[in-house]
């Protein structure tokens, strides 16, 4: 019987960094996940993946390692579905990636799916869980549902433009300084087992966005800035004396298919550090909200980000680091990630906006939720997304101590947003007698 | 719904204290199944895996097999019976002896523990003079066993066993390792009858009893102590 020929496809741009700094305990992974009205039908999901993999050629793949580059190969074998992990973005191997780069969970009416990062970004990603959904349902309820908002017809053949490395496409003539001040950063007791804790903050998107008009900025510079007024208190609190204090930002990925047309569903995302120096002085809520509000506005422009676009596509097209040999290259781009990847930021912020589905797909969708995996040194990281009138805020650390979740809860608390809580705290008694 | 008395937010049904500050949940109006909303499976840590002592001991013992098979191998091989290849032998048997022993009987006390090694040094040396006829045993090896054996067993046993400060223990250490010094040359003198005079044991011996007389000087004196405890404390 003749094998069919599996297809491979270089890494795009910004997926390059993340097979090369993955750690023995660590990899880049995040995890979307949708809430049905109903428990999960296995077999059902199980017979939907299958069917919806085909239709994402750049995200059915594992990563394999060529003499200078990591590469994605399509895999043969349709990965089985798991039950949910105690907590998300669970560690995946690399011998794991290295088979499948993503995997398919389910807990009572909870489809999840985590990604490692090099596949794609959290916008591509959303649109495999809505599509993942769509054929799910079509298959449960064996009717047809509407495409649109994100959801793909799987039948149709796969676009080049969707397999597209769009940092390509868009390189400019002229790139921008990395230069970066080093931020503050969250310390605390590592958990044991590697555990991770998630806290998800539910909010009503109204009360939020309604606050966020109030100083005339958008939601995410609201919150953006209310989390580094929330930092800025734990770092007054560890380092009181002003003058040894360092600047407190926070890395925002920018979703650049808002600035640029693209249609790809790899990673087109970018990052930029809003924050504040608090070593100028004493800074009010307000004043923090004023300067993200601008530094946003300052950056968020076609050509500013076109420019450092620029910056991240040129460095991969150096010669030297082109021929240099993948196990040399690794160690060099780890040595880079150690040195600012992590240096210049506190948490990564990421918001993936409102979500829209279907109406007639929205109607079995209770909750949709983006978890964004730790990373390597930092302790805390924040995923963001809206479904339906609902502003869904995870938080997950891989400390013990809840400082930043309680610190930002509670000042959005004092601005007269409520946030319901819900967590995968562990139950401490329960735990220790069971150890 | 449960309000969180200490930060004020709203909290899930499944919790049973708040995730931000610990601050257990106290509703009697609101009593609710906080398994079936839990929004990720109970945790239940894996066992840490420790290694045993057994499995230890099994890969030493494993491992020093090796170096004995191969120079027995080799030098029947050479020789046809067993020449130098039973040193290697004893050795390693000493070696595994003095690391095995304080892994398999972490109870038995450290000063027994010395004891046996000391056995088994002895041994191993009298097994050499035997087999090259050295004639040294007797009248030098087992001696100085002997006599290191006695001062190493008597520190260990002070400093482990008795109340003893450190400052007086260093002290009589270095006197009586002075004093070890002259016995092994007096012995080396009367075992292989070099000369009859002494030569080079008398300037450790004057530095180290002087040495051990200082230590003994200074922890007499309490403030002379402490004030040198806090000019050269690490």
């Amino acid at each position: 019987m003749k094998q069919k020929k599996l297809n491979w496809m270089r890494l795009d741009n910004a997926a390059k960094i993340f097979p090369a700094v993955k750690r023995k305990n660590w990899s880049n992974v995040f995890r979307l996940s949708a809430t049905l009205k109903e428990p999960v039908d296995t077999l059902i999901l199980q017979s939907a993946l299958e069917v919806t993999v085909k239709r994402f050629p750049s995200m059915s793949v594992r990563i394999s390692r060529g003499l200078f580059w990591y590469y994605l190969e399509e895999i043969e074998k349709v990965p089985g579905i798991k039950q949910d992990e105690p907590y998300p973005c669970s560690r995946m191997h690399f011998r794991d990636i290295r088979k499948c780069a993503f995997r398919v969970l389910y807990y009572r009416n909870r489809i999840a799916v985590e990604f490692f990062h090099a596949l794609t970004d959290g916008n591509g990603g959303l649109v495999f869980l809505k599509t993942l959904i769509a054929e799910y349902l079509t298959q449960k309820y064996k009717k047809c549902f509407s495409c649109g908002y994100g959801v793909l017809d799987r039948n149709q053949e796969p676009p080049e433009s969707e397999l597209e490395d769009s940092f390509l496409k868009y390189e400019g003539p002229v790139s921008s300084s990395r230069k970066d001040t080093n931020s503050f950063r969250l310390t605390g007791t590592l958990e044991r087992n590697e555990f991770l804790n998630i806290t998800t903050g539910i909010i009503d998107v109204n009360a939020v966005l309604n606050k966020a008009k109030e100083y005339n900025v958008s939601l995410t510079a609201f919150l953006i800035s209310v989390m580094i007024y929330s930092i800025m208190d734990i770092q007054n609190i560890e380092q009181p004396r002003i003058k040894r204090q360092k600047p407190v930002k926070i890395m925002l990925p920018v979703n650049l298919r808002n600035y640029f047309a693209s249609d790809t569903l790899r990673n087109f995302v970018l990052y930029i550090t809003p924050g504040i120096d608090p070593r100028y002085g004493e800074f009010t809520l307000e004043e923090i909200i004023k300067s993200v509000h601008h530094q946003m506005g300052f950056e968020l422009t076609k050509k500013a980000l076109n420019a450092r676009l620029t910056t991240n596509v040129k460095a991969e097209k150096h010669l030297i680091l082109k021929i240099m040999p993948l196990f040399i290259k690794n160690i060099a781009l780890k040595l880079v990630y150690n040195m600012v990847g992590e240096r210049k930021a506190a948490l990564s912020f990421s918001n993936l906006g409102m979500v829209m589905l279907p109406e007639d797909i929205s109607a079995y969708v209770d909750r949709l939720n983006f978890i964004l995996g730790v990373q390597a040194t930092l302790p805390s990281n924040c995923g963001v997304l809206s479904y339906k009138d609902k502003l869904y805020i995870n938080f997950i650390r891989n400390i013990e101590e809840p400082v930043l979740e309680q610190k930002f809860f509670t000042n959005l608390k004092q601005l007269g947003i409520t946030a319901k809580i819900e967590s995968n705290q562990r139950d401490k008694y329960r735990y220790e007698i069971s150890e | 719904m449960s309000y969180c008395v200490n930060c004020g937010v709203e909290l899930a049904d499944s919790e049973k204290k708040c995730p931000l500050c610990k601050t257990e949940v106290i509703n009697p109006k609101y009593i609710v199944n906080s398994e079936a909303a839990m929004p990720y499976p109970p945790y239940r840590p894996s066992p840490s895996q420790k290694v045993s002592k057994n499995s230890v001991i099994g890969l030493l013992s494993l491992m020093a097999l090796l170096p004995i098979a191969l120079s027995v191998i080799c030098d029947v091989g050479i020789n046809g019976r067993i020449v130098w290849s039973g040193f290697v032998t004893g050795a390693l048997a000493l070696l595994y002896l003095i690391i095995v022993l304080p892994i398999a009987k972490s109870k038995i006390d450290s000063v027994t523990c010395l004891g046996i090694d000391f056995a088994g040094i002895i041994v191993y040396l009298y097994y050499i003079d035997r087999t090259i006829e050295g004639g040294w045993f007797l009248n030098f090896a087992l001696p100085v066993t002997l006599l290191v054996a006695a001062v190493v067993m008597l520190i260990t046993f002070l400093s482990l066993y008795t109340k003893s400060e450190k400052l007086p223990i260093a002290a009589l250490t270095m006197i009586l390792f002075g004093f070890m010094n002259l016995a092994i040359e007096i012995l080396l003198n009367i075992a292989f009858l070099t000369r009859d005079y002494l030569v080079w044991s008398l300037y450790p011996l004057a530095t180290f009893v002087i040495l051990g007389i200082v230590l003994f000087y200074i922890n007499a004196n309490k403030p002379l102590k402490e004030k040198l405890q806090k000019k050269f404390f690490i």
